[in-house]
């Protein structure tokens, strides 16, 4: 099975835009207009976004971008399932930034334990709150521990960030107990 | 004691490596319910904790126990005796005698405790070498973060996030830290004491020396319940995903 990195997060978040910024292909979008007027968006993704890493050798990391609508969340355990690592973007811009991650949270509940997880902020700069501390706060009063880090996802520095910190996770989770 | 006090405990000449130990000790049993032990130099401490060749008159304290090698004959006056090599749950044994003396009494005793601590397997002995960078942290230990921590400690460093984020996924010891990092022990330790000041970090004693970590910790809500076994693919695939993406 090729290895793949999961984005994931509520709509308008930029789960598309994160994985334009770092695939080496346009990435697939399965993006459709939008009739949703609780979205303040022309088009937003249905199915799922689809970019690709190439590695040396010729392997490949799939990059994948769940569908954000709280209706598909029976496809985000599924998406997950066996990822090298997840990210969940959260927009603060939308009305109840900490309710969206604890959606995210609680439906990926069984699979999160296995994962390593990011969490990435956007729109931090014109919407301050929360902060980043009650993010991290939020999900400590749930028992979970996760880096959390502000991130314009349009900047590749910046994914490539949450990218770092999921791998380091995933490196822990890999090195040898007796090293 | 309905509130939680601050007890001290202070050594007196006891060996350098001793010293050292019952500093990482403190870490690990040095609160309770009813109050919090830290290390002090100042006479009049709660507890002081004294080699059997202490000079008479130097050893002051409300409760004192004596530091006794296995074989070593401690007077007969009724005081705890800690037995070499130091061990950290007889340690912890002596805390709670010494809480519970200072509850029931009052103030002022400086004897009456007449519990044997007992012998189990050390944390920490003092026959082994603990060198300063690693003793406060403990060089035996097992550390996780409990909650990611603000920009007072990440310093917007990438370093300190990437050595954060090794500590969110398990439970890993100083020498782990260093070694999955490639940071020096003086910065890990750096970072896993200003983690530790803001009360971010999960300090267990590990099984064994550097052991794995699962079953010694006190396992928060969501802790990964197993850890899926070490696969050299993964390993690589990682590494590779770092040269990749200019990460490395």
């Amino acid at each position: 099975m090729e290895p793949k990195i999961v984005f994931t997060g509520p709509p308008g978040a930029g789960k598309t835009t994160a994985i334009a910024a770092i695939s080496d292909t346009a990435p697939v979008v399965t993006d459709v207009v939008n009739h949703d007027a609780g979205l303040a968006k022309a088009r937003t993704t249905v199915g799922m976004d689809y970019g690709s890493v190439m590695l040396e050798g010729g392997e490949q990391v799939r990059l994948f971008g769940t569908p954000g609508q709280e209706r598909f969340d029976f496809l985000w355990p599924i998406l997950t399932k066996d990822a090298l690592g997840l990210a969940i973007l959260i927009d603060n811009s939308r009305a109840d930034p900490l309710a969206d991650l604890r959606v995210f949270l609680k439906s990926l509940a069984p699979t999160l334990s296995q994962l390593a997880c990011v969490v990435g902020i956007g729109r931090l700069e014109s919407h301050p709150r929360p902060s980043l501390d009650d993010f991290s706060a939020a999900m400590a009063a749930s028992g979970w521990v996760f880096p959390v880090l502000p991130v314009d996802v349009r900047e590749r520095d910046d994914v490539l960030m949450l990218i770092d910190l999921m791998l380091a996770q995933a490196q822990a989770r890999n090195m040898e107990n007796d090293e | 004691m309905s509130t939680k006090q601050a007890f001290r405990v202070r050594t007196q000449g006891l060996r350098k490596a001793e010293e050292l130990s019952i500093a990482v000790f403190l870490r690990f049993v040095g609160q309770s319910e009813k109050g919090r032990w830290t290390l002090s130099n100042e006479p009049g401490a709660e507890l002081a904790l004294s080699a059997l060749d202490t000079p008479p008159g130097q050893a002051q304290a409300n409760v004192i126990a004596w530091v006794a090698d296995a074989e070593a004959t401690p007077p007969a006056d009724g005081r705890m005796v800690l037995r070499r090599p130091l061990q950290v749950e007889a340690f912890g044994h002596v805390l709670r005698a010494c809480e519970n003396h200072l509850e029931t009494r009052g103030v002022p005793v400086a004897a009456g405790l007449t519990q044997a601590a007992p012998q189990i397997t050390p944390a920490v002995s003092a026959g082994q070498a603990v060198s300063p960078g690693l003793a406060s942290f403990g060089a035996h230990a097992n550390h996780r973060l409990v909650r990611w921590p603000g920009s007072e400690v990440l310093q917007n460093q990438r370093q300190r996030k990437i050595l954060a984020s090794f500590l969110v996924s398990r439970p890993l010891s100083l020498h782990q830290l260093v070694s999955l990092s490639g940071v020096s022990e003086a910065a890990c330790g750096d970072f896993l004491r200003a983690l530790a000041e803001l009360n971010l970090l999960e300090s267990h004693p590990a099984a064994g020396a550097d052991a794995a970590p699962a079953a010694s910790m006190a396992e928060p809500v969501h802790a990964p319940p197993r850890l899926p076994p070490p696969s050299a693919a993964t390993g690589s695939l990682i590494n590779r995903l770092r040269k990749r993406l200019g990460l490395s």
